[in-house]
């Protein structure tokens, strides 16, 4: 079977190897802490990294303020960085919100057929979510997408405005930072799951939100 | 065999993702775990690179991140949360029926008032329905209102949100069909005051041939001396209209970027919370969370949906598309758009607008494109303004329709106790017709969508 060799081919010597790393790494020290408990601290740390970047939005509103005042009154003042900020601000915003979101249950999910299912059972259908559709999505752009910032930083990239903002890598290197949150709230809300589901721990010790959410409205 | 699969896996791809994206797993893994799993499958067969995923990064960096008008979208959620949150709305909401307590079915028109000029920032569909279903619709209740009527109202003002700008579905959907923010915004206007008067008359219709279903107030209702009145609508309703005026005002006047009203619109939002005395650390803290959660909502659907356009573009998905099109006899403008408004009609049930903005369009935009509309409408420039017009008001349509609409369960989940789905149900019936009749007369009359854009100069 050519595409079996292929895939182990990928897995054991190929790129694909780093994120088995990553994967067994992170399990290692999830049994060391204990599940849950390290399931916590990085909910707590994606909370506490969400709710402080979204302070940046009281900024993005006085920059975008500014930079319409500014224009209107014709002030000698370059407004190439403003509008720069306005989207470097953005772009932080909401990557360091994606991976919390899902921690919380606030990504929209269509489950008019699943909802009425008991909660092992919507646990069962989050499992193999996670792990045949979010892991390896997430897993493959990161463990391919690095040279997205390593070869802006190499080049010490800089805004294509001559004016423009200094440091593109750093701005590239929070988006990428994102989807690795993204990756550790999908983790997070994994080792819940892996508790619920073979240890029989129920939704109140383990804390775990799936399903339909109100928050949405 | 191998072969085959290899040729139509774009289009297993497409089918398969609907059927997943039922399962209740988060429609942004769906949609990216697919593009995965389907490059992986492309990988195996030898018809895509899977390295070449990593271009996701950079589609969604170059197409997303670097976007300065897609900036708009946190700042108008989080201008609509904030009046939401400081109870602005509410005291706007209070402001409107007292001015037109003298009107035959006041009640009724004030919320559809109200529901044209502010369910608009709030954008998201469930929260202005849930806003006008929490406060509204237990006082048209107790006031005596027919409760179909009652409900038709707070589920079609409530949806009109999603039409009229500064509507956060335009921005996205202007971005999806390569057209700028702010002439989207110009098109549904019209279509959307058009929507909203066509429900104005009906209810007075119903007001003043049977008085029963939609009572006038009490003369004892609101304030009783003039100081009073105008004290209330100087708080409740002049700074908001001041608001939205200035806000869609600058922008279709061309003062502004959707990105920069919105900033000010933000301010202003707080501006008048501070002059309602409503303003303080825990409002803006809370406006801030509901705003973030709402803005990374959409945006991680964004990166999905990327990594699904871009893994079914690099199967040859396009081809196909048209291909599968043509076999089933589709294959002229009017059959192809009439295909797409009652597919976009059907995806309304079950999915909301993001999913259909960014799964449907960037598909079959490019199919539409391939057609000249210009004998209809004039231009060949004009067709997707137009076109995203009409996918906006069907998308409203198709929220509201029983017995799927996604509106209709919202309204039941805040409504009192007493009111049954099928209250609701035969509530939407009057309304529904009424928004296929506006649907129609924008597809026949395109010039009722391109008029306030020409003029604008905003379609060049």
């Amino acid at each position: 079977m050519p595409a079996l060799t292929q895939t182990i081919d990928y897995f054991a010597f190929g790129q694909g190897r780093s994120m088995l790393i990553f994967l067994a790494v992170f399990f290692l020290l999830a049994s060391l802490i204990g599940f849950i408990r390290f399931s916590d601290a990085i909910k707590w740390v994606l909370e506490k990294i969400a709710f402080t970047a979204g302070w940046l939005l009281i900024v993005l509103m006085f920059i975008t303020c500014m930079d319409i005042t500014f224009r209107k009154l014709q002030l000698p003042i370059a407004l190439t960085q403003f509008q720069e900020l306005e989207w470097h601000i953005h772009t932080i915003v909401f990557s360091m919100w994606m991976g919390y979101n899902y921690t919380i249950n606030a990504h929209p999910r269509v489950d008019s057929y699943t909802e009425t299912l008991p909660f092992r059972g919507r646990a069962w259908v989050e499992f193999l979510g996670i792990l045949i559709l979010a892991l390896p999505f997430l897993l493959t752009m990161l463990n391919h997408g690095l040279p997205f910032v390593t070869v802006s930083f190499v080049q010490n990239e800089a805004s294509e405005n001559v004016i423009g903002l200094p440091y593109r890598w750093a701005i590239k290197g929070i988006f990428y930072a994102g989807i690795w949150l993204v990756l550790l709230g999908v983790l997070s809300v994994l080792l819940r799951l892996m508790i619920v589901l073979f240890r029989r721990g129920s939704q109140e010790e383990t804390g775990l939100q799936i399903g339909h959410s109100e928050l949405e409205a | 065999m191998l072969d085959t699969i290899a040729d139509n896996l774009a289009l297993i791809m497409f089918v398969l993702m609907f059927a997943v994206i039922f399962c209740g797993f988060p429609v942004a893994f769906v949609m990216g775990g697919m593009g995965f799993l389907f490059g992986f499958i492309g990988w195996l067969l030898g018809v895509f690179n899977l390295p070449n995923l990593s271009n996701v990064l950079l589609r969604m960096w170059g197409g997303v991140a670097v976007d300065p008008v897609l900036v708009s979208i946190p700042m108008f959620i989080f201008m609509g949360s904030i009046l939401e949150r400081s109870g602005s709305a509410k005291d706007m909401l209070s402001a409107t029926e007292i001015l037109l307590k003298r009107v035959p079915g006041g009640l009724a028109v004030a919320v559809m008032v109200m529901g044209t000029i502010l369910a608009a920032p709030i954008g998201v569909v469930g929260a202005a329905v849930v806003l006008l279903s929490l406060i509204a619709l237990p006082q048209m209740l107790a006031a005596g209102y027919d409760k179909r009527l009652a409900l038709g109202t707070v589920a079609s003002a409530g949806t009109l949100g999603i039409l009229i700008p500064p509507a956060i579905m335009l921005v996205v959907m202007a971005e999806m069909l390569n057209t700028s923010a702010g002439a989207l915004f110009a098109a549904a206007t019209m279509p959307g005051l058009l929507l909203s008067g066509l429900y104005l008359l009906y209810i007075l219709g119903v007001a003043v041939v049977s008085p029963k279903r939609a009572p006038k107030l009490p003369a004892g209702f609101g304030p009783q001396t003039s100081a009073e009145f105008w004290r209330t609508m100087w708080k409740g309703l002049f700074p908001m209209t001041f608001l939205m005026v200035v806000v869609l005002g600058a922008i279709f006047a061309g003062w502004a970027t959707a990105t920069e009203s919105a900033g000010v619109g933000v301010l202003g939002s707080f501006i008048i919370a501070a002059l309602n005395g409503r303003f303080n650390l825990s409002m803006v803290n809370d406006s801030i969370r509901s705003a973030c959660r709402a803005n990374a909502m959409v945006f991680l659907i964004f990166f999905g949906a990327t990594c699904f356009s871009y893994v079914f573009r690099a199967l040859g998905g396009d081809d196909v598309m048209i291909a599968t099109l043509a076999s089933f006899g589709i294959d002229t403008k009017w059959e192809v758009l009439i295909f797409l408004m009652i597919l976009v009609f059907l995806l309304g049930f079950p999915f909301e607008w993001i999913e259909i903005c960014l799964i449907v369009l960037p598909i079959f935009a490019p199919i539409l494109l391939k057609f000249d509309f210009s004998d209809h409408l004039g231009d060949k420039s004009y067709l997707m303004p137009w076109f995203g017009t009409l996918v906006a008001v069907n998308l409203q349509t198709s929220f509201m329709t029983p017995p799927f609409g996604a509106t209709l369960f919202y309204l039941k989940g805040t409504a009192p106790p007493g009111i049954t789905m099928g209250d609701v149900y035969k509530g939407m019936y009057p309304f529904v017709a009424l928004q296929l009749i506006g649907l129609l007369l924008c597809i026949w009359y395109p010039s009722i969508v391109l008029w306030l854009p020409k003029i604008a100069g905003l379609l060049d």
